[in-house]
């Protein structure tokens, strides 16, 4: 009896695992090797700027944290996730510290939700010595969702067709100069 | 010749030794199961390579536990209503799976490290899932059904 309870609980945390450890070990990827563009260069912003990436199969909700910057940069992140279904609800937090190389984007972390949540909330802010940035992604739509455009969306990536992502950028970065 | 084979051999089995019996705290696996109603069953474990498995059945049964170290492991099961987990592991590379089913659970779960990862499963209704990764690479995987 003993034997068939515990096989119960342990055969689908098992299974939850196993997607577990293959985005762990997915995240020692590099999560964008496809370079800069020219044009994407120039019209990326130059202060690090992050972005939520969302990926759902129908079967669950992925959100991962990432930060590009041109030039080579440092600093701290804040991922805060809440949900809420059925079931109940959940908050998760990551934060640290990150470092991004010159032209190239860095995965901050990763959270997966089932999807059968009613509801989410997820809040990324990026700081570094002198600036921030701050990623919200919701679902539903509370308003309507601001979809990137060329100049917000990282390089190497086209618009991120179902994504509820906000990237609020810093009003004091400018274009790069061509 | 004879000091030079003597040196030889002695370094050999030194070297073997090293192999076969790395000098670290850890690798102990700690496996509890309680029933009923009202437990509590506290542990820490400190080093790498630690196991801990834990199964709660009933009600309002709890479950405090840290790991600090590296590559260690925490499951813990809890079948019923009102059951309480606190985990907490300080490292890198360490996993912890909570599965609870029933109604009126609660899971906090704490990681400090990087490449650490957490699995949350809660079945039924009226669960709560507080999750806290500290670190970079960190993957956190809930499921609430």
């Amino acid at each position: 009896m003993k034997g068939f309870v515990m096989a119960s609980i342990l055969t689908p945390l098992a299974a939850s695992l196993l997607p577990l450890s293959l985005a762990w070990a997915a995240l020692g990827m590099p999560v964008n090797g496809n370079g800069t563009g020219a044009q994407e260069e120039q019209t990326a912003p130059l202060r690090p700027h992050c972005q939520l990436r969302i990926d759902d199969d129908g079967e669950s909700i992925v959100l991962e944290g990432v930060v590009f910057a041109r030039r080579s940069a440092s600093g701290s992140y804040d991922l805060r996730v809440s949900q809420q279904s059925a079931g109940g609800s959940s908050d998760i937090v990551q934060s640290g510290d990150f470092i991004v190389e010159s032209g190239s984007t860095a995965s901050l972390g990763t959270v997966s939700l089932s999807n059968g949540i009613t509801r989410y909330v997820a809040r990324l802010t990026v700081q570094w010595d002198d600036g921030a940035a701050h990623c919200v992604a919701e679902a539903p739509k509370r308003r309507k969702a601001k979809l990137f455009d060329e100049k917000n969306t990282l390089p190497g990536e086209g618009p991120v067709a179902s994504s509820p992502v906000q990237p609020h950028l810093d009003p004091l970065d400018k274009p790069a100069p061509k | 010749m004879k000091l030079l084979m003597f040196l030889i051999a002695t370094a050999t089995a030194l070297s073997l030794s090293f192999g076969l019996a790395p000098a670290h705290a850890g690798d102990s696996f700690l496996s509890i199961e309680q029933y009923g109603a009202a437990n509590e069953f506290g542990s820490s474990q400190y080093g790498r390579r630690n196991r801990l498995t834990i199964y709660q059945n009933g009600r309002d049964n709890s479950s405090i536990n840290s790991q600090e170290g590296e590559y260690n492991r925490g499951v813990i099961g809890q079948d019923g209503f009102g059951h309480f987990t606190d985990t907490y592991q300080r490292g890198r590379h360490n996993i912890v799976g909570i599965a609870q089913f029933g109604a009126g659970h609660t899971a906090i779960t704490t990681q400090d490290g990087h490449g650490n990862a957490i699995g949350v499963i809660q079945a039924g209704r009226g669960n709560g899932a507080n999750v806290t990764q500290v670190g970079r690479g960190n993957v956190s995987v809930i499921v609430q059904d």
